[in-house]
């Protein structure tokens, strides 16, 4: 559906904004340059602060006009980031026009910008800089959630994660009984999943480090889930896409029903005949959704992945088509999901997980080959360099596991790290974040080097749940 | 404000909230009934929509607490309703809603929408989403809702398990130890770079994303399902993944895609061709392909014609190649039930393609007791212009209907040419009028020797000159199809004739002859017609300067 001149107001004025403080960080703010800009983004803020006050807050990693997100736009994307980063940067959480603005106020707060960008204490410089501006206020970053609040989310995001598995248990229950599924719970809870997405990335994603040796597949299936969605979301999918897709990678793996548990569940290498049998799991998987679900636009999307989540970005890999195929967009993202998950996960057949960093680089190593290129740039951006989970020792010889990922796209190489043992041996639990400076400006610590923590039995879910 | 104030514009309120309310009722009863471009729906929904609007102007939010029989306005009662059926109230709380709030600046398409879905038919079971799934796809700007998500919890499941099993990786103090002083010695692995992504990237997601839309093409499903065949063609599901080419043909048929039917019949045959199959496994894949014939199938293409989707005739009529002779009956029944005549000009094409292989079946249509259906398949035996056809059609003269008379003499003409002229000279005495006149032109397009004195015979007769005067023109302009001596004089003679009883009707029978010469428009004719332009009578003097007119330009 197109969207209305009115729901594009936000997202352009974003872009504008952008666009506004990049050219004024160039040229002078008389310059015509400059100018121009500023006069554009009063066009598009004018509408919109006519009918009251115009709230701009970075909540998250999302931009809110007056309470609403802004939807988060591919065409705009470069700009949407660099207004975050701004926003961070300068510790600003909201800028609230309160009338139409004259161009001389505008300057003002541009200059406020500006000056805030050399400044050891940069909202303070802004707001002082931008305290006798008219029509314009300025709040700081607010922390986004409080302690109590953190561990009040962490529980819900839990109870939906085993509610999800539960689900993927029925839903195979049911289809292996010849039985049709009502997807409206299924649906229900992609929902969630993807307001959680919103809401708090990184502990959901945290939550994929939940792995089950004897469910491996209802484990494996709900956190392809989980990947898939986050990186759809990242892809600014709509939300009528993300539930398609949740629901596509819930299923993804639903052909593993027909394969014989004593494959299964086969603790050596498969022989040649039995990898032929597993192979056919993407086929199964097609069939069952067709025969159970039948001929409706959500069956097909998730019959679509199930038989192409094992054929790769070159059309190698299984089954061996005999037509042409162009892969499906959900195909190519629940093929990263999967791959990274299965390589990070114990399963019978391979009991040693990869460490999430060794995963990640085997990925980039199949990218254009197997995996779609553009679309793994973007994963390896929203699990970053050093994935949650990743053990890692410090420069300043402390050993910790990352637990969140950087928020800052220009440092993804900067999580925010559990520290475990501390420069002296001990063992301890404290967190710290890598983008943390000291009085120089230099980063207080540097990750030197990563582990594997399944060598050392480390239990991540005790750690990051 | 002063308590008293406060409660009046609380009581002001609340009865805004009742207003606002019976108003989605309202919605949800009536715009239901009408396409969203019909005047009564935008009144109405203009009506409701300024409800919410006044209602607005005066809050920054309307918020309604839900429960199973009522809803709450600032915890007033503004809706109840005990009842199951047009329960408002059980609606919203049904599918979990708790509470919805509209907050100011709720716009007109989003009223539009948020109408759309609470008319959405969720008891159909296509409908694989509740009311909160719609309103959580639509996003809207301007609505916020509490739903309850107790029903999706599963008390049964033990979450604890998988924390009490990753206890089996026995931590201690030993492992850290271990991994501490590993950390220390081994040498610095890095992870990999952060990657960057640039305009390129951008374009090539935006495009998949465009590309992908919300559902797969049907040829990306076809294009499965013919994988999926190929896959399993030495498996013991093969029958069943052949089933789902039906799945798929009735899908494309329910959307009126007759052209994608056509791309997996003809994919079916040059799959049964190209030697990837064993001759048993043809045999179930040919199976699939004549699945067009089914009763069921052809009432599926009989709903599609019925509905609003818009096929191409081109697109129709080649699906219709595909069918076989065993459709015909089918064809014929629905026939008899198809409302529209567009719907059935449609299946007239497909019988008029598929009856040629069995016109004794289609024949059978003549004995339907629906005159359109005896009507319609005549004229599709007059379209595939077999002679066999001819003995079914003649039997249908003496139909009760005369549009089916009318209907078959034309179509006999067609087919049988001067042979059937025993039967047009029969009809001549037809009791309808409109029946007389088609046995009369097809005489005349026959124009045979034989044909035209039986003509001239009826003309001559008596009781000819008290018919009516448009049957009595019908006759002299088929008679005008001869342009010989015999037909002039006859003409000019009757153009001559004059009587002195029943005038007015002799006078309509010489403006038929004038109008008849003009016809055939011979110069010779001309003094006659220049008399008769003097007449007095009206019609006369009008019809024989017409001809005038036509001979001399």
């Amino acid at each position: 559906m197109p969207l209305t001149d009115k729901e594009k107001e936000p997202k352009d004025l974003i872009n504008q904004l952008s666009v506004m403080i990049k050219t004024a960080q160039l040229h002078h703010t008389d310059n015509i340059a400059v100018i121009n800009a500023i006069k554009k983004f009063s066009d598009i803020l004018s509408p919109i602060v006519s009918e009251g006050e115009a709230a701009l807050e970075l909540v998250g990693e999302f931009f809110h006009l007056n309470g609403s997100r802004i939807r988060y736009s591919m065409e705009y994307v470069f700009n949407y980031d660099f207004l975050v980063r701004e926003f961070r940067k300068n510790e600003l959480g909201s800028i609230t026009f309160t009338n139409v603005l004259h161009e001389d106020e505008i300057k003002s707060l541009l200059a406020a910008l500006i000056s805030a960008d050399h400044s050891d204490i940069p909202f303070e410089t802004l707001q002082e800089a931008a305290k006798n501006i008219k029509n314009i206020s300025i709040g700081k970053l607010r922390k986004i959630a409080q302690e109590s609040d953190e561990l009040n989310r962490k529980k819900i995001i839990k109870r939906n994660y085993f509610n999800t598995v539960s689900l993927v248990k029925n839903i195979s229950n049911k289809i292996s009984m010849g039985e049709k599924t009502n997807l409206k719970k299924a649906k229900r809870l992609m929902e969630i999943i993807a307001d959680q997405i919103v809401e708090n990335e990184s502990l959901l994603i945290s939550m994929t480090t939940l792995k089950d040796y004897d469910e491996y597949t209802y484990y494996h299936s709900v956190n392809v889930c989980i990947l898939s969605l986050s990186l759809g979301h990242r892809l600014g999918l709509s939300r009528k896409v993300l539930t398609e897709l949740g629901l596509s990678a819930v299923l993804h793996d639903i052909g593993k029903i027909e394969v014989p548990k004593e494959i299964l569940n086969k603790p050596s290498e498969f022989s040649e005949e039995e990898w032929r049998i597993v192979r056919k799991h993407p086929t199964w998987g097609a069939w069952a959704i067709l025969k159970i679900q039948g001929i409706n636009p959500s069956s097909m999307n998730a019959a679509v992945s199930a038989f192409e989540h094992h054929l790769y970005y070159d059309l190698s890999g299984y089954p061996k088509i005999k037509g042409k195929i162009i892969l499906d967009l959900f195909s190519k993202i629940i093929t990263i999901a999967d791959q990274y998950d299965a390589m990070t996960s114990s399963r019978v057949y391979s009991r040693m997980p990869q460490p999430p960093d060794k995963a990640l680089s085997i990925m980039v190593e199949r990218s254009g080959t197997q995996l779609d290129p553009y679309f793994l740039k973007i994963f390896i951006n929203m699990i970053g360099v050093y994935p949650i989970g990743t053990l890692v020792m410090l420069d300043t010889n402390e050993l910790g596991l990352v637990f969140e990922s950087s928020t800052n796209p220009d440092f993804i190489d900067r999580p925010r790290v559990i520290v475990l043992v501390d420069s002296t041996g001990k063992n301890v639990k404290y967190t710290v974040d890598m983008m943390e400076k000291d009085d120089k400006g230099n980063f207080k610590r540097n990750i030197l080097k990563t582990l594997d923590p399944n060598q050392y039995k480390i239990n991540l879910a005790e750690y990051l749940l | 404000m002063d308590k008293t104030l406060k409660s009046e514009a609380h009581s002001g309120n609340a009865e805004l909230a009742r207003d606002v309310i019976q108003g989605i009722l309202k919605a949800k009863k009536i715009l239901k009934m009408y396409p969203p471009n019909n005047p009564i729906y935008i009144k109405t929904a203009d009506e409701i929509y300024n409800k919410f609007k006044n209602f607005l102007e005066l809050n920054n939010e309307l918020s309604l607490k839900i429960s199973q029989n009522e809803i709450l306005f600032n915890d007033e009662e503004v809706y109840y309703n005990p009842e199951k059926e047009d329960n408002m109230a059980l609606f919203f709380f049904k599918d979990g809603i708790r509470e919805i709030t509209f907050l100011r600046g709720f716009s007109q398409n989003e009223f539009k929408d948020f109408i759309g879905i609470l008319n959405a038919d969720f008891e159909s079971t296509a409908v694989e989403d509740d009311l909160v799934t719609l309103l959580w796809e639509r996003d809207f700007e301007h609505i916020k809702y509490i739903a309850t998500e107790e029903f999706l919890s599963d008390e049964d499941y033990q979450e604890s398990r998988v924390y009490v099993k990753a206890e089996d990786k026995a931590y201690s103090d030993d492992n850290f130890a271990k991994a501490y002083s590993d950390g220390l010695k081994e040498p610095i692995r890095r992870a990999s770079a952060p990657v960057f992504l640039g305009e390129d990237d951008f374009k090539y997601i935006t495009k998949e994303i465009e590309e992908k839309g919300i559902y797969p093409q049907i040829e990306k499903i076809i294009a499965l399902v013919f994988e999926l065949i190929y896959q399993t063609r030495e498996d013991i599901i093969f029958s069943e993944v052949v089933g789902f080419i039906e799945n798929i043909i009735n899908y494309c048929i329910k959307n009126g895609d007759f052209q994608k039917v056509c791309f997996i019949l003809d994919s079916i045959k040059s799959f049964t061709e190209d030697g990837s199959l064993e001759a048993r496994n043809i045999e179930i894949l040919k199976g699939a392909y004549n699945v067009i014939n089914n009763k069921l199938f052809i009432r599926e293409v009989g709903k599609t014609l019925e509905s609003d989707l818009i096929i191409e005739e081109n697109e129709f009529t080649a699906f219709a190649e595909h069918l076989d002779k065993t459709s015909i009956p089918y064809l014929i029944q629905l026939l008899g039930e198809l409302q529209r005549i567009r719907s059935r000009r449609f299946v007239i094409n497909a019988l008029t393609v598929v009856g040629k292989f069995d016109v004794k079946t289609l024949a059978e249509g003549l004995h339907s007791d629906k005159w359109y259906v005896v009507r319609n398949i005549i004229v599709v035996l007059g379209k595939i212009a077999d002679s066999w056809s001819l003995e079914y059609l003649t039997k249908t003269l003496t139909h009760p209907d005369p549009r089916v008379r009318k209907e078959v003499i034309k179509t006999l003409a067609g087919i049988g040419g001067a042979n059937m002229l025993r039967h047009f000279k029969n009809a001549l005495n037809d009791d309808i009028v409109s029946v007389r006149i088609a046995a009369a032109r097809e005489m005349g397009s026959i124009k045979t020797e034989a044909a035209k004195n039986i003509l001239l015979t009826e003309l001559a007769k008596k009781d000819f000159l008290l018919k009516d005067f448009t049957e009595k023109k019908e006759f002299y302009e088929a008679v005008a199809h001869w342009d010989d001596q015999q037909v002039r004089d006859f003409f000019h003679t009757a153009l001559k004739k004059k009587k002195f009883w029943k005038k007015t009707k002799n006078d309509e029978t010489r403006a038929c002859a004038a109008y008849a010469l003009g016809i055939i428009g011979d110069k010779e004719s001309v003094p006659y017609l220049e008399k008769a332009k003097h007449s007095k009578n009206k019609l006369l003097n009008a019809f024989a300067s017409a001809a005038l007119r036509r001979l001399t330009n």
